[in-house]
């Protein structure tokens, strides 16, 4: 079973990558521009977790994925463990050997990561998303 | 006046009228302190930025973040990453200098565990409180990292005693509910990573930071920097009340797996 699916382009309008849209992305979790992955798609990995690391600056969890070539290993980037932790999520919440489905914004250079952006935990839930939002 | 001088003559005042005894860094005896403490704003509980407010929890990013288009679309987001009033001739500069420049820097390892500088620290995604004392105002955030914000009269340190730091050195002084703060001597450099506003240490920071209403405040940031800017560059950065949260979270950060690789952040394999 071949997993690993590209699944849609995002419809981003082209934009010139200026030094400061490069950077547009910095405040994830504090730490860094998302230059390094491809915004504009989106790739669906299904696998099961491997390790999932409750740490600062980003939580990550490393998914092993059937492909023809064989199993790989993906490490797939999320926010930090406070703002996992205001989702419900904690260190226990994916354990190894849990089956997930993770849609990913993947790395350019083709390293074997990605930024995750959705998914489906070991009952088929989606992950709730969702931001505190301002207060009034 | 100069805002220090301000600072010093609006505390005095306000001392005055409490028929405290004036002077700088005075420990005051604990009546006097108590009706001081009395008369500042209380800015207790839990706060973040307005942009940490508005990020996918899971994602860390802010909402709307991929769509951006324009530079102006960012700066919605993001204040702190407009691009300030450079003068011409320090543009030339930098055009200059990015030219003969080659590409391909060396890889590096991560640095995102290292303390934020300020003011970087004002937008950044980090939980912090705010403790008010008559003496100083403390930001602690998160991360561990703090502002000493110092408002007995004292003033700056000596030149001689003041070198450029990551948060700089702060004094302040209130104007009713408006804390006014004066920091100088922050390192130079990019505030918020390689393309964004750069400042040079001579840069002076003024911020009027204030309530709007019971979960919001304010900081009106104004930056000097005559080496850099054709004029002050004036930003508006808000903070929110945290009220799903009723304490700060244990922050270790020991996994860095974002090295730079030439030029660019990557991923590392786990450890």
């Amino acid at each position: 079973m071949y997993v690993i699916k590209r699944v849609r382009s995002a419809s981003l309008l082209t934009v010139s990558l200026t030094a400061t849209l490069s950077l547009l992305s910095l405040p994830c979790a504090a730490h860094h521009s998302s230059a390094m992955f491809d915004v504009k798609g989106l790739l669906k990995l299904e696998g099961t977790v491997k390790l999932f690391q409750w740490t600062n600056p980003h939580c990550w969890i490393q998914v092993l994925v059937p492909a023809s070539t064989g199993v790989t290993e993906w490490s797939v980037e999320m926010g930090a463990p406070s703002q996992l932790y205001r989702n419900g999520w904690r260190p226990g919440t994916l354990m190894p050997g849990d089956r997930v489905t993770l849609v990913i914004h993947a790395m350019k250079n083709g390293t074997k990561g990605g930024q995750f952006v959705s998914g489906t935990g070991p009952s088929g839930a989606p992950f709730k998303s969702g931001s505190p939002g301002p207060q009034t | 006046m100069s805002a220090r001088a301000g600072g010093a003559l609006a505390l005095g005042l306000s001392l005055a009228l409490l028929g405290a005894d004036v002077s700088a860094q005075e420990h005051w005896s604990g009546n006097d302190r108590n009706r001081i403490f009395a008369t500042l704003p209380n800015w207790s509980g839990l706060w973040e930025s307005k942009v940490s407010a508005l990020s996918d929890n899971l994602t860390g990013y802010p909402a709307g973040s991929f769509a951006a288009r324009t530079p102006s679309d960012i700066a919605r987001l993001i204040p702190l990453l407009a691009t300030p009033p450079y003068t011409p001739e320090w543009l030339r500069t930098q055009r200059a200098k990015t030219k003969s420049t080659s590409s391909g820097a060396s890889p590096r390892p991560g640095k995102l565990c290292t303390d934020v500088s300020f003011p970087a620290l004002l937008e950044l995604p980090l939980m912090f409180q705010v403790f008010v004392t008559p003496e100083e105002t403390l930001f602690l955030y998160e991360n561990g990292d703090a502002r000493h914000i110092y408002t007995d009269g004292r003033e700056h340190p000596k030149k001689d005693d003041l070198w450029p730091t990551k948060r700089g050195n702060s004094i302040g002084h209130w104007q009713g509910a408006t804390l006014v703060i004066d920091t100088i001597e922050v390192n130079s450099g990019p505030i918020l990573g390689p393309g964004t506003a750069d400042l040079s240490d001579r840069a002076h920071f003024t911020e009027r930071v204030q309530m709007l209403g019971a979960n919001t405040m304010e900081d009106d940031l104004t930056i000097d920097d005559p080496p850099r800017f054709a004029h002050p560059w004036h930003v508006s950065t808000q903070w929110t009340r945290v009220l799903d949260q009723d304490r700060m979270l244990p922050f270790d950060c020991q996994n860095d797996r974002n090295p730079v690789v030439n030029g660019k952040f990557s991923v590392a394999p786990p450890q």
